[in-house]
């Protein structure tokens, strides 16, 4: 997370709360109350909650597109009913409204003329985002004949085609392959790396979890909880140590070492892939082959304008691919554990390395033909297995509690 | 139960409905609520604006309603150039080909402005595509004034093919007669294709007033041309088939009346303030006044009376008028003409005077050119013109003096002693002169009838910024429907305006009358040029008439419109759920 001191929030809400009222004027529906929130510039927030816990009412909000009953919300410092504030926002709806008559090159140039852009800066923009959302060979359908998930893609491109300093996004991966949900979440990373506020609206918590820096949980129009996602998720009375290819005998050192140092091995097994992964690489095969589709293509990386001054706009799928060499090539010691283990000595740790490179080298490697693409944060499914595995344990199944929790 | 008081129950009822209806619009312009913060933001408004307007105008012309009915054009103007016939003469066919194509085509594109305007703001709300709108740097003003200039955009390019497939058809019918009339020269005349050519060219060149006969201009024209005697020509065109010889005199009326554009100057009507004050005072001094009557409605009331009386000419009465025109020119296409309309107050019966048949619906008249007094003076002999249609007759160049000024008299000798009423505030007698080719007054009467649109336009952008779709074009349609037929409703109105109370009833009920007539009559009102019927008498609506319907009803009344509709959109919660 973006260092936030002396900096003026991006986005602030005080006290907003919302109410729907009936015909006659009388208020009904509690849709979001007191919100308090803010957002750092920077920084990649995620909004989660249940249908109907209030977390599009605050986006639109946030829009202008509905006014609060009372309390205040400032984009920028200023009122987000402000058009000059608008300029600096991308927005991506929780479904792709687009004008079914326009095809995709004349949908961006529209968003884009409303933004003033010129007519080269249109063309070049609207070309890179085609291309980047992988819409280049139906980008002269109209849009009425796109599948959800093609209108998905072209609804992530009009949000972008400002360049925008806060990109707001209601449930982005919904409607969306596997292929696309990936890639929504890749720009969302290297937007974010570029200095980009991003706020996150979803009830899929795996995509918030991958992506996020910071979330807010709502429930009945309340915030429930915020903080930091690694913070919030992180089990600081548990250590996983990941090691290649370890037989019993070591396994047995292993729990021995542990226990010395006062503690106890819970689980032990062998990861699975995750489908993800898997989906990504069969697609990847069938796209490399060039085998047709009438649908999306893959995307190609983030557009360059997209505040990227000398970031390199690789293939998506390359990167992916390239990433998942880069883990199975790395040393076994590589340093991509992402929880560290505050409990356990770091002198353990240390000789377990030292206890288990020995035999790994001497036995024969069986990789398989691909290798599998480990997760690059936690996998939330082994944290899960390893919980209700642990169950026994007592209390070391229970998550360390949040350090900004409510409610 | 008297009419009075139904009346009254109905305007109160009426009154209450309007109350709540502007109510809610005032709600929603000055919602309690706020709405958008933020300038005027002009600088980039044209390109944003250019924006919505270039988005609407695609869709316009890409969504199946839209190119339905520029389908339904396109199809029918072909058909109705192939059915119509009028009275059978080429004039008639002209004329009703203008009528229905024009008033067609004028007629879908409202029914279109009305359905396409009434969805541009409110379908965009209700499927959301809203949200992608106005979450971009664009006033709220900016979208809605770009929907407005969009569907007028597309009603003009369709109000442009109408008129170019219009102008088209003319032409065709034109071009087609006389090629027609070519083959019947060569076939029934004996005259060699080159001769017949000659002779139809020489039907451009006719000048002068029409008479009958061999002395007609017509024959004049073929005579100078071909180079014969008229008693040849004569022969020539006797041998012809009776509709072609009479298609050869409507012919020339076409071109001369209805194939040109036109001005008109209206006779005035003379300023009756001395006489209005003379009989009020003196109507005061005899204590005459009604005593509940406010003094506008009285003296409205003696203006009303001196009006008719003036304009009504009794059997053996006469009228003497001055009318300043424009001094006459040599040209051959120079024509000017007297139009004048007459109706009666009862309708005349056939009666036999001597060895005259004076005929049902006629009034016999005398006019007459000129001052009697100098040489230039030119009778007419006494003939019965019909009432109730319009008549005209070209006045001869001599019948008018050089600084153009035309007097003209007017005689009734109709001995079944009826009444002759010219209605002059109507333009009931008026002095018609060219002023142009007939494609200026095709394009002035486009334009006319592109003004209402406008207008309509504006109602329906204004009705989608807080009225579903259904609601919305209802409303807008009806009150199209109402201003199609406003001259039925003025008629209502007018009567409603002008009804006698019984004793009870006080001043102030007539002045709320007067004044919610007025209003009634100038909110419904979207045009008043009626540019279909002036084309078919080639009377150009003119620039000054089109400036000033633009005025009132674009950059007023539209206007005024578009102000409530920004109002409304500005603070409106585009994404409010109403529970």
């Amino acid at each position: 997370m973006s260092s936030t001191e002396s900096r003026v929030p991006i986005v602030e809400c005080v006290a907003l709360t919302k109410v729907f009222q009936d015909f006659w004027g009388r208020d009904k529906v509690l849709a979001v109350d007191r919100l308090d929130m803010e957002i750092q510039p920077g920084e990649v927030f995620g909004l989660l909650g249940p249908n109907g816990s209030g977390k599009s009412t605050t986006i639109k909000m946030l829009l202008g597109l509905l006014y609060p009953t009372s309390g205040v919300a400032r984009v920028f410092g200023r009122p987000p009913t402000d058009t000059a504030v608008k300029s600096r926002i991308g927005f991506m709806p929780e479904e792709s409204y687009l004008y079914r008559y326009l095809n995709a090159y004349e949908t961006l140039d529209y968003y884009g003329r409303l933004f003033k852009l010129d007519r080269v800066e249109r063309r070049r923009r609207t070309e890179q985002l085609i291309e980047m959302v992988g819409l280049k060979r139906a980008g002269k359908r109209s849009v009425g004949t796109y599948s959800k998930g093609m209108a998905r893609r072209i609804g992530l491109a009009q949000a972008l085609i400002n360049d925008p300093d806060l990109l707001i996004l209601d449930e982005p991966t919904t409607g969306l392959d596997p292929v696309g949900t990936r890639q929504i979440k890749d720009v969302i990373e290297t937007l974010g790396q570029r200095g980009k506020t991003i706020l996150l609206c979803s009830h899929l918590l795996a995509d918030v979890e991958d992506v996020c820096d910071r979330v807010a949980i709502m429930y009945g129009g309340r915030r429930q909880a915020l903080g930091a996602v690694a913070e919030l998720l992180e089990r600081r009375d548990v250590t996983e140590i990941t090691v290649r290819d370890i037989d019993d005998a070591a396994i047995e050192k292993v729990r021995k070492v542990v226990r010395e140092a006062g503690s106890e091995v819970i689980d032990v097994h062998h990861p699975t892939d995750r489908l993800e992964a898997l989906f990504l690489r069969v697609v990847t095969q069938a796209q490399r082959e060039k085998l047709q589709t009438s649908g999306a293509e893959s995307g190609r990386g983030v557009s360059e304008f997209l505040g990227g001054k000398g970031v390199e706009s690789a293939s998506l799928i390359d990167s992916l691919v390239q990433a998942g060499q880069h883990v199975v090539e790395a040393p076994a010691g590589a340093p991509e554990a992402p929880h560290e283990a505050p409990r356990v000595q770091a002198d353990v740790v240390e000789k377990l390395r030292k206890d288990v490179a020995a035999p790994a080298v001497a036995q024969p490697r069986t990789e398989p033909v691909e290798a599998p693409i480990p997760p690059r944060k936690p996998d939330k499914a082994v944290l899960d297995r390893l919980l209700s595995g642990g169950a026994a344990a007592g209390d070391e199944s229970k998550p360390a509690s949040p350090p900004n929790t409510e409610g | 139960m008297n009419e009075n008081t139904f009346f009254m129950i109905m305007f109160a009822f009426g009154s209450v409905m309007g109350l709540i209806t502007l109510g809610y619009v005032i709600r929603q312009a000055f919602s309690r609520q706020s709405g958008e913060v933020g300038g005027w933001e002009l600088r980039g408004a044209g390109r944003r604006i250019g924006a919505v307007l270039r988005t609407t105008l695609a869709e316009g012309l890409r969504a199946k309603v839209a190119s339905g009915f520029a389908a339904l054009i396109l199809i029918s103007i072909p058909v109705f150039w192939l059915t119509s016939e009028g009275d059978g003469t080429i004039k008639g066919k002209v004329q009703m080909f203008f009528t229905y194509s024009l008033g067609f085509s004028l007629f879908l594109l409202a029914i279109l402005t009305v359905l396409f305007s009434c969805r541009s703001l409110s379908v965009e709300i209700a499927s959301r595509q809203i949200y992608g709108i106005v979450s971009k740097p664009i006033p709220r003003w900016q979208i809605v004034v770009g929907k407005w200039l969009g569907v007028i955009l597309l009603d003009l390019v369709l109000i442009i093919l109408a008129g170019v497939m219009t102008w088209t058809g003319t032409r065709m019918t034109v071009s087609s007669f006389t090629k027609d009339l070519e083959k019947e020269l060569v076939t029934y005349g004996n005259l060699t294709p080159g001769q017949a050519a000659t002779a139809v060219a020489a039907l451009a060149e006719v000048r002068g007033v029409g008479r009958k006969g061999l002395e007609s201009p017509v024959v004049t024209a073929i005579c100078e041309m071909l180079g014969k005697t008229r008693e040849e020509v004569g022969d020539i065109l006797l041998r012809l088939p009776e509709a072609t010889r009479v298609n050869l005199r409507r012919f020339d009326e076409l071109r001369r009346q209805v194939l040109v554009a036109r001005a008109m100057i209206p006779v005035e009507v003379p300023d009756f303030t001395k006489e209005i004050e003379e009989i009020y005072q003196s109507l005061k001094n005899d204590e005459r006044l009604p005593t509940d009557w406010s003094e506008k409605r009285i003296r409205d009331s003696i203006t009303r009376e001196l009006m008719l009386s003036y304009c009504s000419i009794g059997y053996a009465e006469g009228r003497t008028w001055e009318i300043k025109g424009p001094p006459p020119e040599e040209g051959k296409d120079w024509v000017m003409s007297l139009r004048f309309k007459m109706r009666a107050p009862r309708q005349p019966i056939a009666t036999q005077v001597g060895d005259i048949t004076l005929e049902t619906d006629q009034l016999l008249c005398e006019w007459a050119l000129g001052d009697p007094r100098k040489s230039n003076f030119l009778p007419a002999p006494p003939g019965q013109y019909p009432i109730n249609t319009a008549n005209e007759f070209e006045i001869p160049q001599q019948g008018i003096e050089k600084d153009g000024t035309i007097l003209l008299s007017f005689m009734n000798v109709d001995p079944r002693r009826i009444e002759a009423i010219f209605d002059l505030p109507g333009g009931a007698l008026s002095v018609m002169y060219r002023i142009g080719p007939w494609e200026l007054g095709l394009v002035q009467a486009l334009l006319a009838g592109f003004i209402p649109l406008c207008c309509l336009a504006a109602f329906g952008v204004c009705a989608s910024t807080f009225l579903s779709f259904p609601v919305g074009s209802l409303i807008v349609l009806t009150l199209f429907v109402i201003s199609s037929s406003m001259g039925f409703v003025a008629e209502a109105l007018a009567v409603a305006k002008e009804y006698a109370p019984p004793e009870h009833d006080r001043e102030l009920a007539w002045e709320v009358r007067r004044l919610t007539v007025e209003t009634m009559d100038w909110a419904l009102s979207i045009g008043d040029l009626d540019p279909i019927n002036r084309l078919m008498e080639g009377h150009a609506v003119g620039w000054p008439a089109l400036w000033r319907a633009t005025w009132k009803y674009v950059l007023i009344k539209s206007s005024l419109v578009m102000i409530l509709a920004v109002m409304i959109f500005r603070r409106r919660e585009l994404a409010a759920v109403i529970v």
